[in-house]
């Protein structure tokens, strides 16, 4: 019996392992700065998380295979030994803090400092079961809004007051359009509940909450399409608020921009 | 107040049927009680996880037996996804509350604290049975919940309801959030409460009624495993209390707490609410769930070093280590429920202090299992199916602890929060490991408590399948959460209509086999019921230490009289784990044992 | 053995007598006595223990409802929405301030009373708290009703939430109070006395401490923080 447990917790810790090692199922690719820097902690802690994972397995299953044989005399008397007590859990302890410590490093970058001079600032509204993205336009100032004035039926969801001619040249879109290599600056809001913007190959994740308006910054390196997912319960169609991130070269970013605001 | 009881017990053994079995003071048949609700919550909190699982498999197709299952809700034999997410809701919920908190603590704390320290009942034994019955009720009223709208087995806000979402009732045009909610509210409140009067009944007990010699270096470690979680209960339900108070007058009464102003919701402005917080929910139900886990996982730590040590034929190694530990993880839990909240839109600087202490929960945690490996090392294990699923515990505590490091870290959530990462992670530790605690306690203590002996060979059948089936239902969903799979979802991928997200469809062969791996393991389970009901009538008579185990419970009869002790009150001499002594007679030195008191302890 | 049959007996004869006394907590000896005699004596501690708990829980039940205050008092406005109106407070909570105060004097005199031996000065006392505590829900209900005559509910604004959701739960706790209170005034307390059991009394006392260091800790908050 301590034998087949000790294997079977062994090919536990082996299959384990090879799903993490194979990668076949693994983070899309991260296309902005700071996503590399994700990528690298995660790697860290997974090294060292690992390494406790299995030296704890393996060595459960070799003392589960080794002392469960039945045959041997007594079992050995002992109440346990402070010294060991106190030099594992210094060791544990400044291993776990340092790795605490490091994490700290990409969330202190994106979330210490404002969004650099020369962002670009869009305005994201999340909505059940949809998402508004809105541009400035070419004056640079969004226009007014009014929470009375929304009307989902007659295509003013964000109720844009028309008497603020600053909202003249405003776009709003259903997708987002960012340019590469350049920061992008997020305001988040919601109209109705708590939902949350997360694309995936952005490393980043953040909750639009009702009742404020959170700013967020990053910056997308690599031109790609990319999907945009609710990851916050918001209602029963959670699993379809989907909509797609449009990563465009800065030239070509320009022209979508252009286009859009005397297109329509 | 707890003045009249004394009345109650007065050590004739009551005779009537009602006043025996059902409104029984006894702490015994109180455990029993709890332990079959729990029984009877795990069955259809489980048959929920199927249903899940076949939606998240299969999406959208239709199975004929749904039709069956759910007339109204599902008339076309297809899983909508409001269905879907009042399943996740009340799997949650009946879960958490009225299986993991239940059972270890309601069940076998109120069976075995007594009498691991030689009391013949609970301090307040009335007060306990008012928590039992305030908690059936707080049972009725969620299995009100699964019933009283149509289109959907309960609200679909989850198991943490977050606002507004779960505040807004008819507002929020969603199913399941008017009179779903509301009973939902109503039940954790019920809950609630009987929490608090059987965490003051226990740290009570365990303070004063302890027996002569029983010095507290000489309890047996399940008993601080019930300690710690009755002090966790009794400073974090309050909390919740009051969350869930707040929640139903923003629900029923008009209150802004929550809900912010200027909402436009399903097609309409909400003008009658007006400048409330939605963080502010999340605060006081993290405050009160962060601190559950270990309410859920505790008692089962307690009870698997317990059974380490007597299957182990050892000490325990490093008792004080053990005792200090339990505590400190205690202490921690209070202090980072922020970690569930990176990025809800809390100031990011809270957030980092929140991972700092998250992480050194890590420190305490791998003190136990340094020293669960301390005292297996040198040991002669005997392989006793509770024995195995305590070994399992320790296995799975591991495995879902050590992916804590990646969820503490204030970074990596930006990825990893609210995907299948997390929940593999939390189904890992909260969930089977605290699971595996009970089954373990159930193969150790059923003979105490029914006087029969459960079948050996099934009950190790079922171990080798729950534990192979519970890794491989978990395990996956973490590669799931690293591909970027958000929880929550009716499903990623749907190969039929093409439907869901693009980037996920790689993952459908995992989550197939994921629900493959769940009804394996649930099917497997029917193993545990059928060896529990055949062992109730059938099971061979239990001697009265059929473990050579060293306890008080051990030196009773199986099942013990009305009083415990049978009218004297036995006297310790050693701390709980005296095995393998040297120069004994036995490999076991009971705590009663006078002779041999050289042993230490 | 010999001791236990007598014991059992004993119990059996004690039983019903006990019984009929109230609370008198015979079933554990805090790991002290040896046997079933002195287990089943009177044992005091028992009650304070859970009475120090249950007054821990209160206690978190109200701190969590404080920081929900203060959060929510911060937030105001953070929507836009200018929505917290200060109350003014009714004059007669003044009066229940004071009144509150005082029976927490008279519970402490009425205490002191019963464990010095003065049994007609406890009743005395002890109705007079009880007394005292029925007045001061009184006033809780008029202080209600004159902010109702104002157009002031529960839903009118967050302020007035908090106001009505808090004391209304301070005044439940205090009814648990009063009935303790009646309870050791009315019945089966006179054997208690003669036995000098003061446990039931010091928790009762105790209790409504709590209560009134609770009233007083409400009434700044509500009306003089910020």
């Amino acid at each position: 019996m301590g034998k087949a447990l000790g294997l079977l917790l062994w090919i536990i810790t082996a299959a384990a392992v090879w799903m993490f090692a194979v990668k076949k199922w693994w983070f899309p690719e991260s296309i902005t700065e700071h996503g590399s820097l994700v990528d690298a902690q995660f790697m860290r802690t997974l090294f060292v998380v690992a390494a406790a994972f299995v030296l704890a397995q393996v060595a459960l299953g070799f003392v589960v295979f080794r002392f469960g044989g039945g045959k041997q005399g007594a079992a050995t008397y002992s109440h346990g030994s402070n010294k060991l007590e106190v030099t594992w859990t210094l060791i544990t302890a400044a291993v776990f803090v340092t790795l605490g410590v490091l994490g700290q490093q990409v969330w202190a970058s994106l979330h210490f400092h404002d969004a650099p001079a020369g962002s670009l600032t869009i305005e994201v509204t999340a909505q059940q079961f949809a998402w508004n993205f809105r541009y400035a336009g070419a004056d640079g100032v969004l226009g007014k809004t009014d929470p009375k004035l929304m009307n989902d039926s007659t295509g003013n969801p964000l109720g844009r007051d028309s008497k603020d001619p600053a909202g003249d040249d405003d776009i709003v879109a259903s997708t987002i359009t960012v340019p590469a290599n350049r920061p992008v600056k997020l305001i988040l809001k919601s109209k109705d509940v708590i939902h949350s913007f997360f694309v995936p190959n952005l490393r980043f994740k953040q909750d639009l909450v009702p009742g404020m308006s959170i700013n967020v910054h990053f910056t997308p390196m690599k031109p790609g399409h990319y999907e945009l997912a609710c990851a916050e319960l918001c209602g029963a169609g959670h699993y379809k608020m989907k909509s797609y991130m449009d990563v465009l070269p800065e030239d070509d970013f320009e022209k979508w921009l252009k286009d859009k605001g005397t297109g329509k | 107040m707890a003045e009249h009881e004394a009345a109650v017990h007065a050590h004739h053994p009551p005779t009537g049927f009602i006043r025996k079995y059902i409104f029984s003071v006894d702490h015994k048949i109180i455990g029993i009680q709890y332990y079959f609700l729990a029984i009877f919550s795990v069955i259809v909190g489980m048959t929920m996880s199927v249903l899940m699982r076949l939606q998240l498999g299969w999406p959208g197709q239709q199975f004929g037996f749904l039709k069956w299952i759910f007339p109204n809700a599902a008339a076309d034999g297809t899983i909508s996804p409001e269905l879907y997410l009042s399943l996740v809701t009340m799997h949650g919920t009946i879960m958490v509350f009225f299986v993991l908190t239940t059972a270890p603590q309601g069940g076998f704390g109120n069976y075995f604290l007594p009498i691991q320290i030689g009391a013949a009942d609970m301090a307040f034994p009335v007060l306990n049975m008012l928590s039992f019955w305030t908690t059936f009720l707080a049972l009725v009223a969620m299995i009100g919940a699964i019933f009283v709208e149509t289109g959907v087995v309960g609200p679909i806000g989850g198991w943490t309801g977050y606002a507004p979402l779960s505040a807004l009732g008819e507002a929020s045009g969603q199913k399941g959030q008017t009179e779903g909610v509301v009973l939902w509210i109503i039940s954790i409140a019920l809950f609630c409460i009987a929490s608090l009067l059987g965490a003051l009944n226990f740290i009570t007990t365990m303070l004063n009624m302890r027996t002569k010699g029983m010095s507290l270096t000489r309890l047996p470690l399940s008993c601080w495993g019930w300690f710690t979680t009755a002090v966790l209960a009794l400073l974090s339900f309050p909390v919740l209390l009051a969350g869930g108070v707040l929640l139903l007058l923003d629900h029923v009464a008009g209150t802004s707490f929550f809900i912010p102003a200027n909402l436009y919701v399903n097609d309409k402005l909400i003008t009658e609410h007006g400048g409330g917080s939605p963080i502010m929910w999340q605060h006081l139900f993290w405050f009160f769930g962060h601190p559950e886990v270990y309410i859920a996982i505790l008692p089962g730590m307690g009870a698997t070093s317990h059974i380490l040590a007597t299957f182990a034929r050892k000490p325990i190694f490093g008792y004080r280590a053990m005792v200090y530990a339990i505590f400190a993880i205690g202490l921690l839990g209070f202090f980072v429920w922020g970690h569930h909240m990176f990025i809800s839109g809390m100031d990011p600087r809270t957030g980092m202090m929140f991972s700092l202490i998250t992480l050194t929960i890590g420190v305490p945690s791998a003190i136990k299992t340094f020293n669960w490996l301390g005292t297996l090392w040198g040991a002669r294990i005997r392989f006793t199916t509770a024995m195995l699923f305590s070994i399992g515990f320790v296995s799975l505590f591991v495995s879902g602890g050590v992916t804590g490091m990646f969820l503490g870290q204030t970074s990596l959530d930006l990825q990893l929060h609210d995907t299948y990462f997390v929940v593999g992670h939390f189904h890992m530790i909260m969930g089977v490991a605290a699971i595996f605690g009970m089954f373990a306690g159930t193969y150790y203590w059923f003979p105490k408590m029914f006087g029969k002996m459960m079948a050996e060979g099934v009950g190790k059948l079922h171990f080798w399948l729950t534990f192979i089936g519970v890794n491989a239902i978990f395990i996956p969903m973490h590669i799931m959460g690293i591909v970027g799979a958000p929880r929550r979802y009716a499903f990623h991928w749907n190969e039929v209509t093409g439907e869901g997200f693009e980037y996920l469809k790689g993952i459908v062969p995992v989550t197939k086999f994921v629900s493959y791996a769940a009804f394996f393991t649930a099917a497997v389970q029917i193993l545990f019921f059928i060896n529990l009901a055949w062992s109730l009538y059938k099971g061979k008579k239990a001697a009265v230490n059929p473990w050579e185990a060293t306890s008080l419970e051990w030196t009773i009869p199986s099942p013990p009289p009305h009083d415990n002790f049978g009218g004297h009150e036995p006297t310790v001499y050693h701390g709980p784990y005296e095995y393998s002594v040297p120069g004994a007679k036995t490999d076991f030195v009971m705590q009663t044992d006078p002779t041999g008191a050289k042993a230490g302890g | 053995m010999g001791t236990t049959v007598v014991t059992t007996e004993t119990i059996v004869k004690a039983g019903p007598d006990l019984g009929s006394g109230g609370g008198n907590g015979f079933r554990g000896n805090g790991g002290r006595g040896p046997d079933r005699i002195q287990r089943d004596q009177y044992q005091p501690e028992k009650y304070r223990i859970g009475m120090w708990a249950a007054l821990a829980s209160i206690m978190m039940l109200f701190v969590a409802l404080t920081s929900a205050y203060i959060f929510r008092y911060k937030w105001r406005g953070q929507d836009g929405g200018t929505d917290w109106v200060a109350l003014t407070m009714p004059r007669v909570l003044w009066l229940n301030t004071v009144v509150i105060l005082l029976s927490s004097l008279t519970v402490d005199i009425a205490r002191r009373a019963f464990s010095s031996g003065a049994y007609g000065r406890f009743k005395r006392y002890m109705s007079l708290s009880t007394m005292l505590g029925g007045v001061f829900l009184v006033g809780q209900f008029i202080a209600f009703k004159s902010l109702v005559a104002q157009g002031i509910f529960m839903r009118s604004n967050p302020h007035s939430s908090f106001f009505y959701l808090l004391t209304g739960l301070h005044g439940l706790h205090l009814i648990g109070g009063i009935a303790a209170m009646c309870f050791v005034t009315l019945k089966g307390i006179r054997r208690q006395f003669e036995e000098g059991r003061a446990a039931a009394v010091e928790i009762t006392a105790l209790y409504w401490h709590f209560m009134d260091g609770l009233w007083v800790y409400l009434f700044l908050l509500l009306f003089f923080w910020k």
